[in-house]
Formats: C-alpha cells, sequence, structure tokens
C-alpha cells in the first residue's frame, strides 16, 4: 500500500492479431542475397520446434529455393533445444555419423569437426565423397568463438554455373576419385575405421560402398572411391557443384604443410588425395580456380548465440573459417539418402 | 461465436510467465475471496449485477487460444461468456462456510479455451446475512480483482466510467520491456543486476525433484497448510512493527526467509515476492491479472541480526514497488519453480451502499512457485499458510516449515535485537524428541575391566580356540597363560598401572597375547605398524615405558624412546626362554575400569599424531553394545571373528573384544590373504568365520573377482571406517549374500563406533550413501550448529558424541583435548566429543543420521583417517620445497586419492625426491598419488589454498619440472619446436603432442630437422618418440643410420593425429 501519489501509463495501445493469418515466423534476407533466407520469431514465446513441426514442406521448398535458412533469436537453450528443433525440420535425424564425436547431451547431436583451430576448413558438401549422404545438414551455436570461427556457406548451383564450363564439364563427366591412404601410425589406422582386424571383411565393405581397396606394404591400405563431381539435384532437377575436392586435394593445404607432407610422402601414399574419376591428376591450376569461384560467391554470416542454421546439403556446400577459442557450432544431419550409383563418361 | 479470425492479443508477462508454469507443473492457480455481507442482500440482484460486471469487465470473458508455433495462447474477448452462479447451503460458522464453498469452487478445472471464467456461490446464513464467494483463474484475475468485483455486484451504481482493458494492459506491460524511457532502462538495469547477483534458489531438506518436464501432470491444485498464530503472536506482531517502524509484510518477509536461511543454511535468498503492481492511476479499478511476482534478495553473511534483516526487507521491497512494472519474468525466473511470498492485505471497505462487509478468505496464486507463505491481513488478524506442490513436499516436510516459520516469528518478534543464527526454529517438544527420545540408549554393561572379564571367559571355555592366525591357533587357556607369563614380565620391568607400552609385531597371535599381557600388567597398550617410518614410531612411544617386539623389527625402532629415553625393548625372541619360566596365573588385578585401556594414534592436522587414550570402561561398554547388535547371547558356542584390517587402527576392535569376552574365536588374517578374494574365499572355506568387519574400499575391491561372494562371513558383515555406498550394498545383495549387513559408524575419539544400523533398515531412504545409523548402547548424538543447539530434522549441522564411549582425550595433550572434548549442555557433569562430521538426521526416520562429509581437512583414504595438514607439513619438510598444498582426488569409479602440489624452490627437484623424502615421514596410506609441480598455489578470496581450483587443474596443465635441453641436439629440436608449436618454454621432457601438437605440425617439424641436420628420419619418429629427449635420441641415432621401425604406437600419439584428421 504505497502512499506515493500514482503514476499514469501514459497512452495506452491495443494491437490486434488476426489469428487466421497470424505468422509467428518473419523472413528476411542478409544483404539481399538468396542465401541465406533468415527466419525471426515475429512475436514472443514462439515454439520454433512446434512451428516447423507444422511447416516442414513450407521450410523444405525456402530450402529448395535459397539452399539455407538461418533460424535467429528463437531463445534457443541448447544442444536439447536445438534437437528438437532439427527433428521437426527434418523427417529422420541421422544417428550413425562416424566422421564427427557425438555430442554428449543428446542422441543425435554431434560436436562439429575438431580440426585445429588456426586452420580454415575449406568448402565441402557432407559426405559427398560417400555413396550415400544428408539431404539436411543443421547447425546449431552454443558457444560463439572470440574471433573468427564463421561458417561461410556457397550455392552450389551458382558455383556450378560460374565454373569454367571445361573444368565443369571435366567434373561432371568423370566425376572424382577420392583416395585414402592407412598407413601404420598415422591418421586413424583401418583396424579401428573398419571396426575389424579382418582383412576379409574389409574388403566386403569396401565392396559394399563401391570402394576399391588395395593392400600394400606391411600392413597399409589403400581405398579409392569414385564420386560424382556435379549432381543432378533430385528434387530441383538443377545441377549443383556437389563434392568435397578442396578438403582432399593436397594442394589445398596450406604451403607449410603441403611441402612438409610432400616431402615425406609420394602423391600416391598421401593420406588423403583426390584425383580425377579416371585417375588423373586434378591440376593445380583447377584447384585454384575452384578456389576463387568459391570464395567469391560464398555468404559469411556472424553466428550469434542459439544460431540455427539449416542448408539444403546438396545446394549448398560450408566451410569453417579459424578461429580464437572457445567456440562450438554442433551438428546434426537429417534425411539420408542413397542414391543410385552414378554413371562416368571416361 | 467468433470465427478464427477472430482478434486476437497477445498474454502480459505475468500471464505468460504463469501459464509456462501451469504447463510444466500441472497445477491449476487461482484467484479466490470470501466475504460475509451483511444487508438486504437479493440473489436476483446479484445475478443482474454480475451480467454488468461480465459486460464491463473483458478479463472475464476473455478466453485463452492456443495457436501453432506458440508456447502461449492469445487472448480472444468473447462479447459475452456466462458465469457459474450457485447458491450453496450455509455450515455452521461463515468461515466454515466459505472454505466449503471456495473448496467446491476449486474442485473442477476451469477450461480456459472456452469458459466459464467465473464462479460465484452464495450461500445464507441467516436472513440480511450471506457469503459470498468467488473463484476466477489467476489467469484472468488477482486478488484486488476479485475485491473490485465484490463492490461491483453489490453496488451497481458505482462503474461510472469505462474501466482499463486488460488487453491494453498487456500490451502496455509488454512494452515497458522494451522502452527506452529512463525509468524503465533504471528498472531493467535494477533487475539485470539483481539476477546476475548470484541468487540461490532453495531446495528445502526433504523436498521431491519436479516431474519430468515431458509428461505433464494432471490437473491438480496446491495444497494449504495454516500456520497457527496465538492470540499473543497477533499482538506481538504489531507491536514489534511499531518498534521496528515495520510494516507486518516486512516483518513476515523477513521471517519467511530467516526461516528458509535455518532450514537451507543458504546466505543469500531470492524469494518471489507478490507484489499488486497498482501504482498507475489507471489501474485502480481494473480487473485482471495486474499483480505479478518479483524475486527479492535479502543476505544473510555476517551473522545479521534479526532487525537487520527487517530493514533489509524494508528497502528491497520499497526499491521493488518502484520499478516492479520493468521486470521480465522470462529472465529473472529461469530455474526451478521458485520459493515465494505473498501478503495480501484486504482492501475492501467495510460498508458499500446498504452492506457491511467482512473478508473472511483472500488468496490469488500469481505463479509456479513450489512453496509459498501466504500471509493474508484481513480486519485486524492476520492469517498465515503454507501453499505448496503436494508433489514436491509431504505433509510432514510442510509441518515442520510451519514449525520452523511459527516458531522462529514469535521469538523474532519477542527478541528482534537477536542475531538470526540464535533464534529458536524448533517447538520445545520437538528439540526434546531429538535430544532425549532419539537418544534413549541406556543399557546395563559390566562395571569390570576388560582383564577381568577376559579372565572370566578363559577359567568357563579354557579349551575353546581363541585365537586363530593361519594355521597357528591357540586356546583361551594357552591365551590366557602366554598373556599372564608376558604380564610378569612386564610388571618385573617396571610396567605398572597407567603404564604405556608399545607393541610393534606382526599380524599373528602373539599381537593379541601381547596386548592382553600389557593390560594385564596394568598398562595401556599402543599398537604401532612395523611399517611406519621411523621417525613417526618415536613420536608413538614418546610416552611409553616399553616396547614389544620382534627381532625383525627391532632395528626399525628407534634407539631410544619413552620419556627421559629410559624405554626397555622386550624382544619376544629373545625373552622366549625366560618367558617360559614365568607363572602362568593370573597376576594381581591393578587397574580399574577408569584405567586406560589403550591409546590410539591418528593423523594430526599439526603434523603431530594424537593419541586417543581409550579406558577399560569405555572398551568394555563398546564391546557390550556389539554383543546386544549381534545378539551373541544367541550363539553360546561363541562366533568366528575375522579382523582383515591393520590393528594400528580402531577398526580390528569390531572384532577383537567382542570375540575374545564372548566365548567366541579371533581371527587374525594375514595381510596377503585378506587382500586376495582368492585366497580370503579359501580361508573362509577351511576356516569359516562368522562376523567380518571391513571397510567398504577393501570389500569393493575384493568384489572384483569371481570369488567375490565366497568371501562373504556366515552371519554379520560390517562395514565402517567410510562411507559406504548404495552400488556396494546392491552388489553384496546381488552376490546372494545370506549375512546380515551392518553399517557402523564411530571415530577413536568415542571408541570404536557409536552409530550403527542394520542395512536392510536402509533400503527404503532416499539418501546418497547408506546412512550411518542410530546410537549404540549408552551412546547420545547430536547434530547441533555453531551455537550448540539441535538444527532441525534434515538439516546439516555438525555431529556431537555423548556418553559412556567418550574417551578421556588426547595423550598428554591437554588443549587439543579441550578443544574436541567440550562440556555437554544438555546434560549435567559429561563431555561430549565434537567429531568434526557433518551429518544430518534423515526426515521421517526418528533419528537415523547420514553422514555427509567433513566441516574440515580430514579425509578418509580406503578407511584411512589422514589429516591433510600432516601431509603438507610433512611436505613442507622436503628439502627444495617451498610451498606445497593436498587435496583429494576422486576418480570417476570413485576412488579416492591424495595429490601433492607442490612449488618447488629449484627446478631440479624431481617427484621420485619429493616421495623418497615423505615416505621417511609418513606411513604409506598417507603418501600422496600423485605429485605435481606448480609456479604458485591458487589462493581462494580469503588468501586460502584453493582446493577446488586445485582438484580443477588438468594434469596437464600441471607442470612438471622444467628440464633444460643438454645436448646440442636437444637444443636444436628446442628450436624447431618453439617455432612450429608457438611456444616461448620447452623442458627436455615436455611431450609434442601434450603441448598441442598435432600431426601437421609433426610434418612441420620432421621436414625441419630433415633439414636441419641433413638427416633421413621418418614422421612416425616423433609420433613413436614423442617426447622432446627420447625424439632427439632418434635424430642422433639417424645421423649414422635410419631410425629403428617400431611395431607400437602410444595411444596418446594416436589421438593426437587423429584430431588433426578431417
Amino acid at each position: 500500500m504505497s502512499t506515493l501519489p500514482k503514476k499514469s501509463m501514459g497512452p495506452i495501445r491495443r494491437q490486434a492479431v488476426n489469428l487466421a493469418t497470424f505468422n509467428p515466423v518473419r523472413e528476411s534476407l542478409l544483404q539481399d542475397r538468396p542465401l541465406p533466407l533468415i527466419m525471426e520469431p515475429a512475436a514472443d514465446q514462439v515454439d520454433l520446434a512446434d512451428w516447423a513441426r507444422n511447416n516442414r514442406e513450407y521450410i523444405e521448398q525456402k530450402l529448395y529455393k535459397h539452399g539455407g535458412i538461418l533460424f535467429r533469436n528463437f531463445n534457443l537453450q541448447g544442444a536439447p533445444d536445438f534437437e528438437r528443433v532439427a527433428s521437426s525440420i527434418c523427417s529422420e535425424l541421422y544417428a550413425e555419423y562416424g566422421d564427427l564425436p557425438r555430442e554428449g547431451v543428446a542422441g543425435k547431436v554431434y560436436t562439429s569437426t575438431p580440426y585445429p583451430e588456426d586452420k580454415k576448413i575449406l568448402y565441402h558438401n557432407e559426405g559427398s565423397h560417400m555413396s550415400y549422404w544428408a539431404a539436411k545438414i543443421n547447425f546449431f551455436c552454443v558457444t560463439v568463438a572470440k574471433e573468427g570461427g564463421a561458417t561461410p556457406i556457397v550455392d552450389c548451383r551458382t558455383v556450378y554455373q560460374n565454373l569454367d564450363p571445361v573444368v565443369a564439364d571435366k567434373f561432371e563427366r568423370l566425376g572424382l576419385l577420392y583416395t585414402r591412404n592407412f598407413s601404420q601410425g598415422l591418421d586413424v589406422s583401418w583396424e579401428r575405421f573398419f571396426g575389424t582386424e579382418d582383412r576379409a571383411v574389409v574388403e566386403e565393405s569396401c565392396r559394399k560402398a563401391g570402394m576399391t581397396c588395395e593392400w600394400h606394404g606391411a600392413n597399409d591400405l589403400r581405398v579409392s572411391q569414385r564420386c560424382q563431381g556435379v549432381l543432378v539435384h533430385p528434387k530441383t532437377g538443377e545441377k549443383t557443384f556437389f563434392n568435397q575436392v578442396q578438403l582432399h586435394h593436397v594442394h589445398c593445404l596450406d604451403p607449410e604443410t603441403r611441402d612438409s607432407l610432400l616431402a615425406i610422402f609420394k602423391r600416391e601414399d598421401l593420406p588423403r588425395h583426390v584425383y580425377y574419376g579416371d585417375g588423373s591428376p586434378i591440376e593445380d591450376s583447377v584447384m585454384d580456380h575452384i578456389g576463387e569461384v568459391y570464395e567469391k560467391y560464398s555468404v559469411r554470416f556472424q553466428w550469434q548465440k542459439g544460431d540455427l542454421v539449416s542448408l539444403d546439403n546438396m545446394l549448398v556446400a560450408h566451410a569453417r573459417d579459424s578461429y580464437t577459442p572457445p567456440r562450438k557450432i554442433v551438428v546434426a544431419l537429417g534425411d539420408m539418402i542413397h542414391p543410385a550409383p552414378p554413371v562416368f563418361v571416361n | 461465436m467468433e470465427t478464427a479470425s477472430a482478434a486476437a492479443y497477445f498474454l502480459s508477462p505475468q500471464q505468460a510467465q504463469l501459464w509456462l508454469a501451469q504447463q510444466t507443473t500441472g497445477l491449476e492457480p487461482l484467484a479466490q475471496i470470501a466475504v460475509l455481507v451483511e444487508g438486504p442482500l437479493a440473489f436476483d440482484a446479484v445475478l443482474q449485477s454480475l451480467d454488468a460486471v461480465i459486460a464491463r469487465h473483458e478479463s472475464l470473458r476473455t478466453v485463452f487460444r492456443r495457436s501453432a508455433g506458440m508456447k502461449t495462447p492469445f487472448q480472444v474477448v468473447q462479447p459475452s461468456l456466462p458465469a457459474v452462479v450457485e447458491q450453496r447451503p450455509a455450515l455452521a460458522s461463515p468461515l466454515q462456510t466459505a472454505q466449503s464453498v471456495l473448496n467446491a469452487q476449486a474442485s473442477a478445472p476451469f477450461d480456459l479455451e472456452t469458459g466459464p471464467l467465473l464462479r460465484l456461490g452464495v450461500a445464507q446464513l441467516a436472513a440480511g446475512q450471506h457469503v459470498l464467494a468467488l473463484t476466477a483463474p489467476a489467469l484472468a484475475a488477482d486478488a484486488a480483482s476479485l475485491e473490485r468485483i465484490v463492490v461491483e455486484l453489490l453496488t451497481p451504481a458505482i462503474a461510472a466510467e469505462e474501466p482499463l482493458r486488460y488487453v491494453q494492459f498487456a500490451q502496455w506491460q509488454s512494452e515497458l520491456l522494451t522502452s527506452d524511457d529512463e525509468a524503465a532502462e533504471q528498472g531493467r538495469a535494477l533487475w539485470q543486476q539483481r539476477a546476475a547477483s548470484g541468487e540461490q534458489w532453495l531446495k528445502l531438506p526433504e523436498e521431491l525433484p519436479a516431474p519430468a518436464s515431458d509428461a505433464p501432470p494432471a490437473h491438480r491444485h496446491y495444497a494449504l497448510q495454516p500456520v497457527l498464530l496465538a492470540p499473543a503472536t497477533q499482538q506481538a506482531m504489531k507491536s514489534a512493527a511499531l518498534a521496528l517502524q515495520a510494516t507486518p509484510e516486512q516483518l513476515l518477509l523477513a521471517v519467511w526467509q530467516a526461516a528458509l536461511h535455518r532450514l537451507t543454511g543458504k546466505t543469500q535468498l531470492a524469494t518471489g515476492v507478490v507484489m499488486p503492481n497498482r501504482e498507475y492511476d489507471e489501474l485502480t479499478e481494473a480487473v485482471g491479472l495486474i499483480s505479478r511476482q518479483v524475486p527479492l534478495h535479502l543476505r544473510f553473511d555476517g551473522n545479521p541480526r534479526f532487525d537487520e534483516i527487517v530493514g533489509q526487507a524494508r528497502t528491497a521491497l520499497a526499491e521493488a514497488t518502484g520499478l516492479q512494472e520493468y521486470l521480465n519474468p522470462e529472465t529473472s525466473f529461469t530455474q526451478d519453480a521458485a520459493v515465494g511470498f505473498c501478503y495480501q492485505a484486504s482492501q475492501l471497505p467495510a460498508q458499500v451502499a446498504h452492506f457491511s462487509l467482512q473478508t473472511l478468505a483472500l488468496s490469488a496464486q500469481v505463479a509456479g512457485a513450489k512453496l509459498q507463505l501466504n500471509a493474508c491481513e484481513l480486519a485486524a488478524e492476520r492469517t498465515l499458510a503454507l501453499q505448496y506442490d503436494p508433489t514436491r513436499y509431504s505433509e510432514r516436510a510442510i509441518a515442520q516449515v510451519a514449525e520452523v516459520v511459527q516458531t522462529l516469528l514469535a521469538a523474532a518478534l519477542a527478541q528482534p535485537q537477536q542475531l538470526v543464527a540464535r533464534l529458536p526454529v524448533l517447538s520445545p517438544a520437538t528439540r526434546e524428541r531429538m535430544l532425549t527420545t532419539w537418544n534413549q540408549t541406556a543399557a546395563p554393561y559390566p562395571q569390570q575391566t576388560v582383564t577381568a572379564l577376559f579372565e572370566q571367559q578363559a577359567h568357563a571355555t579354557p579349551h575353546r580356540p581363541a585365537v586363530r592366525c593361519g594355521e597357528e591357533a591357540l586356546s583361551y587357556a594357552q591365551l590366557n597363560e602366554q598373556a599372564n607369563q608376558l604380564a610378569h614380565a612386564l610388571r618385573a620391568a617396571g610396567v605398572a598401572e597407567g603404564s604405556v607400552v608399545g607393541l610393534c609385531l606382526d599380524r599373528s597371535t602373539r599381537v593379541i597375547v601381547a596386548m592382553l599381557a600389557v593390560l594385564k600388567a596394568g598398562g595401556a597398550y599402543v599398537v604401532l605398524s612395523p611399517d611406519h617410518p621411523t621417525a613417526r614410531l618415536a613420536q608413538q612411544l614418546q610416552p611409553a615405558t616399553a616396547v614389544i617386539t620382534e627381532r625383525q623389527f627391532a632395528a626399525h625402532l628407534p634407539q631410544t624412546f619413552g620419556p627421559a629415553g629410559t624405554g626397555l625393548s622386550v624382544v619376544l625372541e629373545d625373552a622366549a626362554q625366560s618367558l617360559a619360566a614365568l607363572p602362568i596365573s593370573n597376576p594381581e588385578p591393578v587397574t580399574t575400569p577408569e584405567g586406560l585401556a589403550y591409546v590410539l594414534y591418528t593423523s594430526g592436522s599439526t603434523g603431530q599424531p594424537k593419541g586417543v587414550a581409550v579406558r577399560h570402561r569405555n572398551l568394555v561398554n563398546y564391546t557390550w553394545a556389539i554383543r546386544e547388535l549381534l545378539q551373541l547371547a544367541q550363539y553360546p558356542d561363541g562366533l568366528h571373528f575375522a579382523s582383515v584390517s591393520t590393528l594400528g587402527a580402531d577398526l580390528g576392535n569390531t572384532a577383537i573384544f567382542p570375540a575374545l569376552l564372548s566365548g567366541g574365536c579371533l581371527h587374525v588374517v594375514p595381510y596377503d590373504i585378506a587382500t586376495d578374494s582368492a585366497q580370503l574365499a579359501a580361508y573362509q572355506r577351511r576356516h569359516p568365520y562368522d562376523v567380518l568387519k571391513i571397510v567398504p574400499s577393501h570389500l569393493a575391491a575384493l568384489f572384483r573377482s569371481q570369488e567375490a561372494a565366497q568371501v562373504l562371513p556366515r552371519r554379520y558383515l560390517i562395514t565402517g571406517g567410510e562411507l559406504l555406498q548404495r552400488a556396494l550394498v546392491d552388489e553384496i545383495l546381488a552376490s546372494g549374500a545370506t549375512c546380515q549387513l551392518i553399517n557402523h559408524y564411530g571415530p577413536t575419539e568415542t571408541t570404536v563406533g557409536s552409530l550403527a544400523v542394520p542395512v536392510d533398515q536402509t533400503l527404503a531412504i532416499a539418501t546418497a550413501g547408506v546412512p550411518i545409523g542410530r546410537p549404540l548402547a549408552n551412546t547420545r548424538g547430536y547434530i547441533l550448529d555453531a551455537y550448540l543447539e539441535p538444527v532441525p530434522e534434515g538439516v546439516a549441522g555438525e555431529l556431537y558424541l555423548a556418553g559412556d564411549g567418550v574417551t578421556a582425550g588426547y595423550l598428554g595433550q591437554p588443549q587439543l583435548t579441550a578443544e574436541r572434548f567440550v562440556p555437554n549442555p544438555f546434560v549435567a557433569v559429561a563431555t561430549m566429543y565434537r567429531t568434526g562430521d557433518m551429518a544430518r538426521f534423515v526426515p521421517g526416520t526418528e533419528g537415523m543420521v547420514e553422514f555427509l562429509g567433513r566441516s574440515d581437512d580430514q579425509v578418509k583414504v580406503r578407511g584411512y583417517r589422514i589429516e591433510l595438514g600432516e601431509v603438507e607439513s610433512a611436505l613442507l619438510h622436503v628439502p627444495g620445497v617451498k610451498d606445497a598444498a593436498v587435496a583429494v582426488r576422486t576418480s570417476a569409479t570413485g576412488e579416492k586419492s591424495i595429490a601433492a602440489y607442490t612449488v618447488p624452490s629449484q627446478y631440479a627437484l624431481t617427484r621420485d625426491q619429493v616421495l623418497e623424502s615423505l615416505r621417511q615421514q609418513l606411513p604409506d596410506a598417507m603418501i600422496p598419488a600423485e605429485i605435481f609441480f606448480l609456479e604458485k598455489l591458487p589462493l581462494t578470496a580469503n588468501g586460502k589454498v584453493d582446493r577446488k581450483a586445485l582438484l580443477a587443474l588438468e594434469p596437464a596443465v600441471l607442470e612438471r619440472a622444467f628440464l633444460e635441453a643438454a645436448t646440442p641436439t636437444e637444443q636444436a629440436v628446442v628450436a624447431i619446436w618453439q617455432q612450429v608449436l608457438g611456444r616461448p618454454r620447452i623442458s627436455a621432457d615436455d611431450n609434442f603432442f601434450a603441448l598441442g601438437g598435432h600431426s601437421l605440425m609433426a610434418t612441420q617439424v620432421v621436414s625441419r630437422v630433415r633439414q636441419h641436420f641433413n638427416v633421413e628420419i621418418a614422421l612416425r619418429a616423433l609420433f613413436e618418440a614423442p617426447v622432446l629427449q627420447q625424439f632427439a635420441a632418434l635424430v642422433d641415432a639417424s645421423t649414422v643410420a635410419v631410425a629403428p621401425q617400431h611395431q607400437t604406437i602410444g595411444r596418446a600419439s594416436r589421438e593426437a593425429y587423429r584430431t588433426s584428421s578431417k
């Protein structure tokens, strides 16, 4: 019971909402570029997981058009919230991704690649060096990097259209041959990678996955897989530069590391490398050209804590800038697709 | 009906908070009022007014529509909405009638999507006397709203101008949260600062966790427990309020927070206080959820007086009143539901129109508080009630809170200048129950010495086996006779009543002979551990007249000992012949039950071990308590007791005297058998034992093998010496054990054991570890606060022990003794021992004690009682150590070990040097498992070593002593590593990968090394030899040859490489 004189509320409005047309989500673009589409809450107390579940097809249509959506300011509190939203956006989250460490808390959320923070991770489409991959990839920002650490994204339709037609054609026609050498004591051992010590089992899994494998040296294994360099998107029918040639080509390492590796290994013994599908080397000049096109058309947005980015993995490639720790981005892959093996014209 | 396109409005922040809380708790918050109306009330007229009231106030016809993609619904205002109106029968009194009508109105949930949202009940008590009752969902009305509705129902003409629409208020309130005007910014800043000031959400001693959020519980109501206020308290509240210049609201908030402080021990409390929030002219007559809950903080650090807390409450309430509208509940109430406080003063006029009014009940639930103190000011009276979530608190738990509030309120009003910590919180009856009823343990035991009792037993059962060690056994007669011969020798050597005699012997029947001999001679024995350093043995022998030993240990003992260095050594092998010539008869008794029986050394925090002096009476009392606990009278032939722990600690005493004074057989199990399950199982098959006393970690280690179940005794398994974990109990039970499991607790200072409990009585009790039970015979346990007053049930306090187990204190250390053995304030002329153990009574168990940890630096590692101060003191004696601290690390599997953190005064100090020096000072159990070197010790704000910070240090962060690169190759490699790793300082024993190196860096190192030294060296060389010295050695080797091929690669290296793979 205050004895103070009462205050006055001043001008008062009442603004009605039309429930039939109310949309809890507002859309905008970043610097007027089509990628990414930004979705933000149009009101307090928006439940993104619930909205996404009710609007999955709409979100998919937007992904086909824009390639990626940045969901911002939805007050998502951590990995469990992220998993709820990601599983609303995707029909099914992928739980068996061996390449990334599993994030402790939630079931199908992974910590992003633990690659040294002072190195950039170049552009790639997740899983495009394998025979199956995720249609959607979702990222969630738990901790913003102190400095740097953006996840640049690029529309691979644009990349395809802007490559030198000769290069684009060669990638499309020949595809790519990814090779990996498991030599004792370096990288993951083949035993651990394949989860077996039985060479026959390794050979069988390679065969199933469409990989060739050969044993050499004391206990060393080389596996190669031929994959597409350009893909026709199964839903939109558009051609897209779908691969991870930058991640595998030795030319893309920083000069010091590249020189060290090349001083130690013969090219065919490099832990990882990639060739044209017919086994011929991809010229360094071609790699430079690809890098320029990626960089020219890429988009960088600054991560904010609680940001969720959903990408059509076949339409958009992502990368990672170097950063100053701490930084934590977690990942959830969804809607795996197992396409028919590609056909190549040598 | 409106269509889907009808106008909808966002909720107000307080509605949103309430809605979200309601979704998670399932509790339906309501607003209720009941008024006694005297005057010409016509039911029809009320109905008519009701229509007008609903037409006038939108809140009463606003329903809540859910919308996909939204956590909260929208408000949709309906053109009209009926209310539920009922005429109800009257009961004996107006108050009873009011309660019954209100209960009926609350019995069914409201349908918030469609309404109705108002329930009106009228009961006629007599002509011209009615009870009028209203109930609405709290989303639609607060207490002031209901009062306004009552006034308008009775005087329709009063409603003149158009009231504020609630949806307008909602929008205004939301906009304030983002408004940039100065008051708004100031207000938001205040609440942000409050939220960031480290508020502590409260958990009461007996509280259940919130139900899982994904399973919303069924429709439920808050439960209510009245807190009765005596007329004298009502009166005292008025005068105290006057004297302290405080409002009753401020007083009661102070009392409530003081009660919570005493129940939780938290010094900074946040309570969600319900504020009317009607500081604006436009809101005076508005109907709807205007009031809100704001978190207010009072601080209890610095031992405040009660009147100071009242002052804090006054300031906090005043501050909040001015700025309450700027609080964003979403950022202020993110945690578990708060504890609340609500003071409702009825503002209803005593007279409106032709009616005189009296409020009978008034309540409004504002947000999802799990527990709230509701105070209601009605006319001259105040009522108090605890409103609580019945899924979180039992009725008993709430009755305790009510008692604390009631007791503390009365005491605070009587002595407002008293320290909050000293205000009584227990009713006299409760206090009496805890101090006396739970300690009714009186039981008879013989007023004789251990010696006399043993001699009677030997006389009664001379041919029974008395003691066995391995394949060697003695009958009672043999044991008695051998002890007598040695006793006669000791007497001749000058051992008399009160003499202290050391026993430095291997685990054998000889130890038992020697113990009895010392007692018979009139002395007190000290069991020495032969593996202790000589320096420590010298400390323990300092008061001794003699030491009994064996040839193998003679050289290890100090050359001279005892007062003035006159101590005598008796080497048993050498004395065998002369002993055999001595009489086998019992020597003439010289001791009384008050005489000392043994001295037992425990770790001392100052670096000096403390010798606990135990009397015959203490030991006989304990022995008889164990006889009772194990019901030994049932076994006239005697049970077999196995002792598997060192006789230098008093764990073993649970077996020794209960066996020897009951006609049982004592098994002194050799160390190597006792620590190997297979051997112990074989021993149990060959020489079955009935009773086994063992430390839980020892048992857990034995249980890791196949033979686990076979090491268990036939009848009783007694655990003691450290916390018994539930997991181990589960393992024991799962192994098909048929023996009874007993948990046992007690410090040496109160003779072996003071509390015990059969574990099967604890299985239904929800505590982290197994409780330690209730006091044994003639023992009293108190759990007290700093002022030696009992703490409420469930609250942590320090455990004090009194009764016949309390020993004579620390031998020759009167000052230390006076610190720990203090006068018992509850019993005339008695002493109680301050254990330093934190404990609580488990609620609802009538006195079952749960151990909660230490109040000081004493720790138990594998059952050994260790003062960290003693280890620190020893570390500081290590040459080259400048500063040191010790902490106990607990592994993922729950195993404890001591870690030493040392600051060397020279870099050359090595781990082995430190360990070697410690081994000369400390027994094995006290030697740290890990030695770390630091540049300096982390300190807390008040300058103490911060042990938590030490424990948080990652092993990789802990720098080892720096090792300078010695050879030219090492120096060159250091330079390369420095460049690649970007580190200024690299020690010759640093590991490349531990310093952050990864495979890409490794390639750089190797290529630079090739260039610099012009050698062939494989990349894998760095993975095989990641330590600088080793790597440099490989570089040296490769100048003449290629690095040798190694087959294996360390795990660390693999991990390091993997982090660099894609």
